[in-house]
């Protein structure tokens, strides 16, 4: 069950997931990061760029990000260096988003949502080369 | 959630984040003004080296985002004034306004010093 608190922010989320997909928060977004992923970071595309390197993406990398959203940096990530990128986070709608995004992108089978929490994380252990998570609370 | 990933991350892995942050060595009243117009999780106890050590992680290196972090918020407040009422109508006049106050006390916070944006980057211990 979802606490009271939780269930605040991921409302609070998905509102801002829902907005992100306007025309005019679209705009916002293009002119002060650069792209258009309805993100809620403030990772810009030039650090997601530094980031994929340090992380050292490629076809053979299994990338975990944590609270991922609507995809961004991961999605751009999947296409730019063929790695598999496994989104997680509670939001339903942004995992929605997330999916039709990865969809319209071309790399379906290289984005995978997960609804899930980072703090009990539902995969196995040592599964993941390369976790990445952005202004998210740890 | 430091833990966590360190539970499912391979033994030669790279682990990578960015925060909002209270930097460290701020006196009592700078600190106080970082909890108060930082986000809601900025205090960490012990700060983030430590939360990493104490998880099983080596701290590897560690970059101050701040500058970029302003830029954006700069840029967010240009964009959002300047489509103030069309954000009104599908967000709420008081929802706008309120964001915009924010940013501007997390702006002021940041040229003052007292909040941070910064990435870490830790491999398993």
């Amino acid at each position: 069950m979802i606490s009271d608190n939780r269930s605040d922010m991921v409302n609070r989320f998905s509102n801002k997931y829902r907005d992100g997909q306007t025309a005019l928060c679209q705009e916002i977004e293009r002119n002060v990061f650069g792209c258009v992923y309805g993100a809620t970071s403030w990772t810009t595309r030039d650090e997601a760029d530094d980031v994929a390197k340090q992380l050292g993406l490629g076809p053979k990398t299994q990338l975990l990000d944590v609270g991922a959203g609507t995809g961004w940096p991961s999605i751009y990530w999947a296409e730019e260096t063929g790695c598999q990128a496994i989104c997680l986070d509670l939001p339903l709608e942004g995992l929605q988003v997330l999916q039709r995004r990865a969809q319209r992108d071309g790399v379906p089978e290289k984005v995978t949502a997960v609804q899930g929490n980072g703090v009990a994380l539902p995969f196995g252990n040592n599964q993941f080369d390369a976790i990445f998570h952005s202004d998210v609370f740890c | 959630m430091s833990q966590e990933c360190r539970r499912v991350i391979k033994e030669d892995g790279i682990y990578i984040f960015s925060v909002i942050a209270l930097p460290d060595g701020l006196s009592a009243a700078d600190y106080k003004l970082g909890l108060e117009y930082g986000p809601a999780d900025v205090e960490v106890d012990r700060g983030y080296p430590a939360l990493l050590d104490a998880a099983g992680w080596q701290l590897e290196a560690r970059f101050d985002l701040t500058e970029a972090y302003i830029t954006a918020i700069e840029r967010i407040l240009y964009e959002e004034k300047a489509h103030f009422y069309a954000l009104a109508e599908l967000q709420g006049t008081e929802a706008v306004e309120a964001r915009i106050e924010r940013r501007i006390k997390r702006l002021k916070a940041l040229k003052l010093g007292v909040v941070s944006r910064e990435q870490f980057v830790a491999r398993p211990a």
